[in-house]
């Protein structure tokens, strides 16, 4: 048990996948702007994750490895097509504010990274508890960069104005902020991790 | 090598075949609920863009590729006023704007049915504002008072209310900061479609 919550926990913080592996930043550059779009794109990856590993990992012995990447790629597909169409018939708000980064999930490095690395080398059980750990890593990695984006770039948490006189600095909603604001958090939670494993 | 050539496309044959029996499935069960949100948007759209639309006659014209309906008031053979359908490329999506308009070209109404554009600047377009601060968002929540919930709209379409579509300009409105392509866009769709439909009515 203690086995399978350590790949529960890794995907978390130690291999965090935007702030330790830095996988996966073009969807975290582009939808974080405000809370609930980065909160949805997690959920929605998150998703795509497991599907994509419990599928990968319970195949892997039935597929040859030469032809292992477009088999992964079809797999990942699926699923993201899945999500885009359950999110347009339940939540269309949500789909439109997405819009074209729920397809661009299939070609999240994260998930084929994943599946790759780890779901082609693992049993089940430990690939679905390593694509729930990594699905809860970058969808608490998105809503941190997005909080603070939000706040700064638009003034507004969660869509409430914080306070009216503020006037919002829009390079944060732009992809330069987005930059500057994963560039500081990395080197925050390198220096965080540094400590705890060398002290 | 012949025996592993045709493993890989056995293999491959089978991935693709369960993945699209999957989607197949999914696609069925979900295409009428899609459909069903596309209606109601449509509709919602219909309604804000040109309140007279409701309970009156509509009548849908094609006249080539261009498409739009008439709405009648009464009984008057001259329709009392148009909808229709502008569309243009904006950022990095087709923006559809449906607009209604009176016969001499003023906007009563418009809203944006479909954009792609980037998420938290483009995207504006459609943004409504919370009139709610932090603050006052929070002392509601302790206050357990229910304060009536006020009609907010989007504010980049409200705008164009009462503007005359011959001559609406960028300039005459509040453009979204950093999103001047798209807030082009959604302009130019509007004077273009809305003269050509002026000029072909008269």
């Amino acid at each position: 048990m203690k086995k399978f919550f350590h790949e529960l926990n890794k995907g978390i913080f130690i291999e965090n996948p935007t702030f330790r592996l830095a996988l996966g930043l073009c969807p975290t550059l582009a939808v974080s702007t405000s809370i609930v779009n980065g909160f949805g794109m997690g959920i929605a990856a998150t998703f795509v994750l497991l599907g994509s590993n419990v599928i990968v990992s319970s195949v892997r012995d039935f597929i040859p490895k030469k032809i292992r990447i477009p088999c992964f790629i079809v797999i990942i597909a699926t699923f993201v097509t899945i999500v885009e169409l359950v999110m347009k018939a339940y939540f269309p708000a949500l789909s439109k504010s997405l819009g074209i980064f729920v397809p661009l999930i299939v070609v999240n490095c994260v998930v084929l990274g994943r599946a790759e690395a780890f779901a082609s080398r693992h049993g089940v059980v430990k690939s679905i508890f390593d694509g729930l750990g990594m699905g809860i890593g970058f969808t608490l990695a998105l809503v941190l960069i997005s909080a603070i984006r939000e706040a700064f770039g638009n003034g507004t948490i969660l869509g409430l104005v914080i306070v009216r006189s503020f006037e919002p600095a829009l390079i944060f909603i732009l992809a330069p902020g987005a930059l500057l604001v994963i560039g500081v958090l990395i080197g925050i939670v390198n220096y965080m991790t540094d400590r705890c494993y060398t002290a | 090598m012949m025996n592993n050539l045709l493993r890989f496309v056995l293999v491959l044959f089978l991935v693709n075949l369960a993945a699209a029996a999957i989607l197949a499935e999914v696609y069925t069960v979900t295409r009428p609920k899609i459909e069903a949100q596309k209606k109601m948007a449509e509709a919602k759209a219909l309604k804000e863009a040109m309140p007279e639309s409701v309970g009156n006659r509509l009548e849908k014209v094609e006249d080539g590729d261009v498409e739009y309906w008439k709405v009648f008031k009464d009984e008057n053979y001259r329709p009392s006023g148009y909808v229709f359908i502008a569309k243009k490329y904006g950022y990095s999506s087709v923006i559809e704007t449906m607009v209604g308009m009176k016969r001499d070209g003023s906007i009563t109404g418009a809203r944006i049915l479909n954009q792609n554009e980037t998420p938290g600047l483009g995207a504006k377009i459609v943004e409504i504002l919370s009139d709610k601060t932090l603050k006052s968002a929070l002392k509601g929540l302790l206050s357990r008072k229910k304060e009536p919930e006020k009609k907010i709209l989007p504010y980049f379409t409200e705008q164009f209310k009462g503007a005359n579509v011959k001559n609406i300009d960028i300039s005459d409105i509040d453009a979204i900061t950093g999103a001047t392509i798209s807030s082009k866009a959604v302009v130019e769709s509007i004077r273009e479609k809305g003269s050509e439909i002026l000029n072909a009515e008269q």
